[in-house]
C-alpha cells in the first residue's frame, strides 16, 4: 500500500455528511484541487524509483476515479433533493387552457370525404365537371329527351342556352368521352334544382358513380351498395331495394335504409346503365354492361350526424360549424 | 297519386287485403306508398313518369293483381257500357291517336245527390271534390280509368268538334276562369268556329257546363304525349289531365271509358244518348324480343323459361316462344314504357324481387387508380388547424351583393330564378362568405374566422369560366377571445401558398397596392407569385362593413386555386450547415405607412454577410409612440457556413441591418 490505507474510508466519511452542495465542492477541493490530498500524493510521483512509479501511479489514480465518481453521485443526489423540494413550492396548472380557437370543417367535407376515401380504396377514380352544363350533357345524352316528364324530376336552373347542372351524370359522361372503358368513376360534387323550402336546398352536393366493364350486372351493384353504406354509417345495414324510374338506368331502384327505429329512409337512386346511355356513347351494348348509382351527400350527412333540418346546413352558424371537427 | 282503399278493396273484391299488406306489396313493386291515412282511407302513392298505366285506380289494382294473377281492367267494367255505332272518320289528325265524342241530351244535371251517393264516396276517398253531376262522373271515369273525359255543353257548340293543331298565337280562357296565350304549339279542341279547349290540358270557359245544361257532348280522346308534354307547364298549368296525357293514356281505353260515361250519365242523371263520332287510327302493338340469357346475365340471376312467362303473363304481357332461347312479348296497351328487352328484365326483376337478387362482392374489373393527395384538402386541413371554421354556401347571390363587391363585373343571372336574393352565380367567394360573418357577428361571441372553397363563375368573352376559389375572412374582435393579431392574418395567407407545396419565402410573394371594393383604400393588395396573380388581401373597406353589419376591422383573402396548384412542386431537402446560429433581435421604431415587405425588400437586397433570415416576431402600434410609429420586433438570424462566428462578425452584420434601415427608412432602434 502507497497511500495511508484509510483516505479513501475518511473521504466516504466526510462525503456522507456533506449537506449541500457547497460544502460538497469543499470537500471535492480538499482531495482534488490544487493543494487537495490526491494532487499531493500525485506530485510525489516523480520522486518514487523506478520499480515502485509505476504501481504507486496507478493506485492513485484508481483512487482519484473513485473520489471523482462518488462526488459527481452525490451532486446528483443533492441536486434531486432541491428540484423536489421547489416543486413542492412551484403551482404549474396543467388545465390553464391553450388560447387558441379551433377551427372545424364542414360536415358535407367530412361526408364527401368518406365516400371518396370508400369508392378511392374499391378503385374508383374521382372526376370533376362544369357546374353550368349543356342540356345536351345534362339530359339528352342521359336519355331524357325535351319536354319527358323525367325533366319534371330535376326542375332545372336555365342560363341563356346552358343550365345549370341537376346532377353530376354529364361528369361521367365526361368521363367516358376522355377515358373510354372500363371505367370505374366517382363524381362529387355541386347540383342545383329549382326548389326551394324546409327540405329542399336550391343548390346541394352528389356523388355519382359508375362503373362500366364487361359481365356487371345486379348482384356487382348490390354487393357495393351494400359495402358502401355499412361502411358509411359504420353498422350492418340493413337496406331495401325498391324498383324506380330513372331515364338513364335499366332496371332503376331506389335504396332504402333502415334507421335505428325500423323506419325505411330512402338514401340513393341506382340501376344497371340504360343500353341508349351506352349507344350515345358509341359503347357496344352486347359487350359492356354497367351500373349508375347516385347519393344525396346532405342527406346522408344529416342521417349521420343526427342533423334534423337541412337548413342548419347552409347556415353557416358557428355554433353547429364548431362541432365538426 | 291519392288512392282510395275502400274503392280499391270494391274493385279487387277482395277482403284479405289489409292496408300495410297493400302498402308494402305496392312499394316493393316500385310504386312508392309514401302515406297510409287509415282513418280517412287512402293511400298516397308516389308514381315515377314512366308509370302513366297507374294513374287510376283499376290501374293499381291491376298491379297489386299481378303478383298472384291477372286483372282484366276491361272486363271490370264491361257490364256497364252503352254500346252504340259511331260515325267514323279515318282522316288522320296531328297529335290524335283517337278522338270519340257522345251527344247527350236530357241530362240533368241539378239533380237529388242521393243518386250520386258511390260515386262521391268513391272521390272523396281520394280526395276530389264534388261540382256537379257531369262533372263528378267524368271525374269519376278519370280516377277510375286514368282516362280523362270533358263534358261541353252542346248549346254552346258551334257544330261537331275536333282537335286541331292551333294556328296563331291568340288567348283562351279555360274554365279556372284565367286567360292564356297560347302558341302554334298547342293542341287544341275547336268547333266551327272557335277553340272550346285545350287538349289534354284542361276545357274552355265558353263552352263549360252549367247547373242549367241539359244537353252535352262528351269528349274521350287519347293524344301522342309528344303533343302535350311541356304544354301545360309553359302556361303554369298542372292538371289531372295533362299529368295522364304527357305520360300516355291506355289508347284502348278510350272508347270503353267513354262507353262507360254515357251508361253512368243516363243511369243517375236521366241522359239520352243521341250519336257518337269517332275518328283515329289503329293502335300500334309493341313486340319485345327477350333473350332469356339477357335476363339472368343482366340481373345475377338463373330463371327458366316458365318463371318468366308466369311473372309477365301476370302483368298482362302475352308471350310466345321464338327462336331458340328467346321469347316474343306482346306489350300490353296500357305498357308504353316498354321498349326494349331491359324494360322487361326490370319487369322480371321488380316481380321476382329485388331483395331477392344476391349480392355480389367480388370487384369486377378492378383498375388501377391514383390515390393522391387532393391539395385542397390540405389546405382545408391546415386552416382548420388554425382556427378557421369551414363554411358550405349556396353559390347563387343577389345582384345587390354582386354590385357591392364586384361592380364591374358581367353577372351571370338565371333566366328562372327562385328569388332575387339568388338570382346570380357568385363571382367571388366574399359573396357568400360575408353575409355569413353578419350572421355569426349577431348570434356569437366567439372570433370569426371562417373560410369556404368553391366554384366561382366569371363571364369573358361571352364565355362563362368556372374556377375554383378560395376565401377567407377574420374578423378582429374589439373584445380579445384568442392571441390572435391581425398579422397573424397574413401569416396564414403565407401559409396557404407554403401548403401548396412550393418552396417559399417571403422575397417570393409580391404586394401590389389595388383599388378594390372590397378594401379599405391603400389596405388592399394583389398577391403575385413570378409574376402569376395567385390572389387579393386587404382590410374590408367601410362600406362593405356597413352593408354587412361588420363593427369590427376584418381582413379578406382570396386565393385562386388553379393559380396555386400550377406553383406545386415537390419539396426537396437542403443541406444545412451543423455550425450552429446566433439569434440577435432589433426593436426598430417604424413610420406608420411602411409595410414590412418594404423592410423585407430592403434587407434582402442589402446582401448582409453572414445575415442568414430574419423575421418578424412583435408588432406594437399604440399612440402612446406619438401616433406617428409603429414598432417591430425585428429577429436577425446570423450564421457562417464554414466556420463559427465571433463577435465581431455578429456586431458588424447587425451594424449593417441598422444602417440599412436607417438610410432608407429613416427607422431607428427604440430608446436610441
Amino acid at each position: 500500500m502507497v497511500t495511508e490505507p484509510d483516505l479513501l474510508d475518511l473521504f466516504y466519511a466526510s462525503l456522507k455528511q456533506a449537506p449541500n452542495i457547497d460544502a460538497l465542492n469543499k470537500l471535492k477541493a480538499a482531495y482534488l484541487g490544487k493543494s487537495g490530498q490526491i494532487t499531493k500524493l500525485l506530485k510525489l510521483v516523480k520522486e518514487k524509483n523506478e520499480s515502485e512509479r509505476k504501481a504507486y501511479a496507478s493506485e492513485l489514480n484508481v483512487i482519484k476515479t473513485k473520489i471523482t465518481d462518488a462526488c459527481a453521485l452525490k451532486l446528483y443526489e443533492l441536486e434531486k433533493n432541491k428540484i423536489s423540494k421547489d416543486a413542492v413550492s412551484s403551482n404549474y396548472d396543467p388545465s390553464i387552457p391553450f388560447n387558441h380557437f379551433k377551427g372545424s370543417l364542414h360536415p358535407i367535407t367530412l361526408t364527401l370525404r368518406s365516400i371518396n376515401k370508400f369508392f378511392i380504396g374499391n378503385g374508383f377514380e374521382v372526376a370533376s365537371g362544369p357546374e353550368i352544363e349543356d342540356d345536351h350533357y345534362n339530359f339528352t345524352f342521359l336519355n331524357i329527351p325535351k319536354d319527358h316528364p323525367a325533366r319534371a324530376m330535376h326542375d332545372t336552373f336555365y342560363i341563356g342556352d346552358k343550365l345549370l347542372r341537376t346532377h353530376t351524370s354529364p361528369v361521367q359522361i365526361r368521363a367516358i368521352e376522355s377515358k373510354g372503358v372500363p371505367i370505374k368513376v366517382i363524381a362529387p360534387g355541386k347540383v342545383y334544382r329549382c326548389d326551394y323550402d324546409i327540405t329542399h336546398s336550391p343548390m346541394f352536393h352528389q356523388v355519382e358513380g359508375l362503373v362500366i366493364d364487361k359481365n356487371i350486372n345486379f348482384t356487382h351493384l348490390k354487393g357495393i351498395i351494400y359495402t358502401f353504406m355499412s361502411d358509411f354509417f359504420d353498422r350492418d345495414i340493413e337496406l331495401r331495394f325498391r324498383p324506380s324510374f330513372f331515364p338513364f338506368t335499366e332496371p332503376s331502384a331506389e335504396v332504402d335504409i333502415k334507421d335505428v327505429n325500423g323506419k325505411w329512409l330512402e338514401v340513393l337512386g341506382c340501376g344497371l346503365v340504360h343500353p341508349n346511355v351506352l349507344k350515345n356513347l358509341s359503347l357496344d351494348t352486347d359487350v359492356y354492361t354497367g351500373y349508375a348509382f347516385g347519393v344525396g351527400v346532405e342527406r346522408l350527412a344529416m342521417l349521420k350526424y343526427k342533423i334534423n333540418d337541412l337548413r342548419f346546413l347552409y347556415e353557416n352558424d358557428l355554433r353547429f360549424l364548431k362541432q365538426f371537427r | 297519386m291519392k288512392i282510395s282503399l275502400n274503392w280499391l278493396l270494391h274493385i279487387l273484391n277482395d277482403p284479405n287485403l289489409i292496408d300495410e299488406k297493400i302498402a308494402q306489396a305496392l312499394t316493393s313493386q316500385g310504386l312508392e306508398v309514401e302515406f297510409i291515412d287509415s282513418v280517412n282511407r287512402f293511400i298516397d302513392v308516389s308514381l315515377t313518369p314512366n308509370r302513366g298505366d297507374c294513374f287510376s285506380h283499376i290501374g293499381i289494382a291491376r298491379e297489386l293483381s299481378a303478383s298472384s294473377n291477372f286483372f282484366d281492367s276491361y272486363k271490370y267494367i264491361e257490364n256497364q257500357l252503352v254500346s252504340i255505332d259511331y260515325d267514323v272518320d279515318l282522316e288522320p289528325h296531328q297529335g290524335v291517336q283517337s278522338f270519340y265524342t257522345a251527344t247527350l241530351s236530357n241530362v240533368s244535371n241539378n239533380i237529388d245527390i242521393s243518386k250520386l251517393g258511390f260515386i262521391h264516396q268513391c272521390l272523396e276517398g281520394c280526395g276530389v271534390r264534388s261540382i256537379s253531376p257531369i262533372v263528378d262522373i267524368t271525374n269519376y271515369i278519370m280516377m277510375l280509368t286514368g282516362q280523362p273525359i270533358h263534358a261541353y255543353d252542346e248549346a254552346l257548340l258551334d257544330g261537331p268538334i275536333q282537335a286541331k293543331i292551333n294556328s296563331r298565337v291568340q288567348d283562351i280562357t279555360l274554365i279556372d276562369d284565367k286567360k292564356y296565350q297560347i302558341n302554334q304549339s298547342f293542341l287544341t279542341i275547336v268547333d266551327s268556329s272557335k277553340i272550346i279547349g285545350l287538349a289534354g290540358i284542361m276545357g274552355g270557359l265558353n263552352s263549360s257546363v252549367s247547373k242549367d245544361t241539359s244537353s252535352i257532348v262528351l269528349e274521350s280522346a287519347n293524344f301522342s304525349p309528344e303533343f302535350i308534354r311541356g304544354r301545360a307547364r309553359s302556361l303554369g298549368l298542372h292538371t289531372e289531365a295533362s299529368l295522364r296525357f304527357e305520360r300516355l293514356v291506355d289508347p284502348k281505353m278510350t272508347r270503353f271509358a267513354l262507353e262507360h260515361a254515357m251508361y253512368l250519365l243516363s243511369d243517375i242523371c236521366g241522359a239520352k244518348v243521341k250519336h257518337a263520332t269517332y275518328s283515329g287510327q289503329a293502335i300500334n302493338q309493341t313486340l319485345v324480343s327477350l333473350p332469356i340469357n339477357l335476363i339472368n346475365s343482366l340481373l345475377g340471376l338463373s330463371l327458366d323459361t316458365a318463371q318468366i312467362v308466369s311473372i309477365l303473363s301476370k302483368l298482362g304481357f302475352s308471350v310466345t316462344p321464338s327462336d331458340a332461347g328467346e321469347l316474343s312479348v306482346t306489350v300490353p296497351s296500357w305498357r308504353n314504357d316498354i321498349d326494349i328487352a331491359e324494360d322487361l328484365c326490370e319487369e322480371i326483376a321488380r316481380m321476382y324481387g329485388y331483395d331477392n337478387i344476391p349480392i355480389n362482392k367480388k370487384a369486377l374489373g378492378s383498375l388501377v387508380t391514383s390515390t393522391k393527395n387532393n391539395p385542397v384538402d390540405i389546405i382545408r386541413d391546415k386552416l382548420s388547424a388554425y382556427g378557421f371554421s369551414e363554411c358550405v354556401n349556396l353559390t347563387l347571390t343577389s345582384e345587390t351583393i354582386e354590385d357591392l363587391i364586384n361592380p364591374d363585373n358581367i353577372k351571370i343571372k338565371l333566366d328562372n330564378p327562385i328569388t332575387t336574393d339568388l338570382s346570380l352565380m357568385r363571382s367571388s367567394i366574399a359573396s357568400t362568405l360575408l353575409p355569413r360573418v353578419a350572421h355569426n357577428l349577431n348570434n356569437v361571441l366567439m372570433p370569426i374566422n371562417l373560410f369556404e372553397i368553391g366554384t366561382i363563375f366569371s363571364n369573358k368573352e361571352e364565355k362563362i369560366i368556372e374556377h375554383e376559389s378560395i376565401g377567407i375572412i377574420s374578423v378582429v374582435p374589439k373584445r380579445k377571445y384568442s392571441t390572435l393579431k391581425d398579422q397573424d392574418i397574413k401569416n396564414i395567407i403565407n401559409q396557404m401558398i407554403k401548403l401548396a407545396s412550393i418552396e417559399f419565402t417571403l422575397e417570393n410573394i409580391t404586394y401590389n397596392q389595388i383599388d378594390n371594393e372590397l378594401f379599405v383604400a391603400k389596405n388592399g393588395f394583389q398577391l403575385s407569385i413570378n409574376g402569376l396573380i395567385i390572389g387579393i388581401v386587404g382590410k374590408t373597406s367601410g362600406k362593405i362593413n356597413k352593408y354587412f353589419s361588420i363593427n369590427d376591422e376584418s381582413y379578406y383573402c382570396e386565393l385562386d386555386l388553379l393559380a396555386l396548384s400550377s406553383l406545386s412542386q415537390t419539396q426537396c431537402f437542403n443541406m444545412f450547415s451543423r455550425l450552429a446560429e446566433v439569434r440577435r433581435d432589433l426593436s426598430l421604431v417604424v413610420p406608420p405607412n411602411l409595410r414590412f415587405e418594404q423592410i423585407s425588400d430592403r434587407i434582402i437586397n442589402a446582401k448582409i454577410l453572414n445575415l442568414k433570415d430574419f423575421y418578424l416576431f412583435d408588432l406594437y402600434e399604440s399612440s402612446k409612440l406619438n401616433n406617428t410609429k409603429k414598432s417591430m420586433g425585428l429577429a436577425l438570424i446570423l450564421h457562417q457556413e464554414s466556420s463559427t462566428l465571433v463577435d465581431n462578425d455578429i456586431d458588424m452584420a447587425v451594424e449593417e441591418v441598422v444602417n440599412t434601415l436607417e438610410s432608407a427608412f429613416g427607422i431607428t432602434l427604440r430608446g436610441s
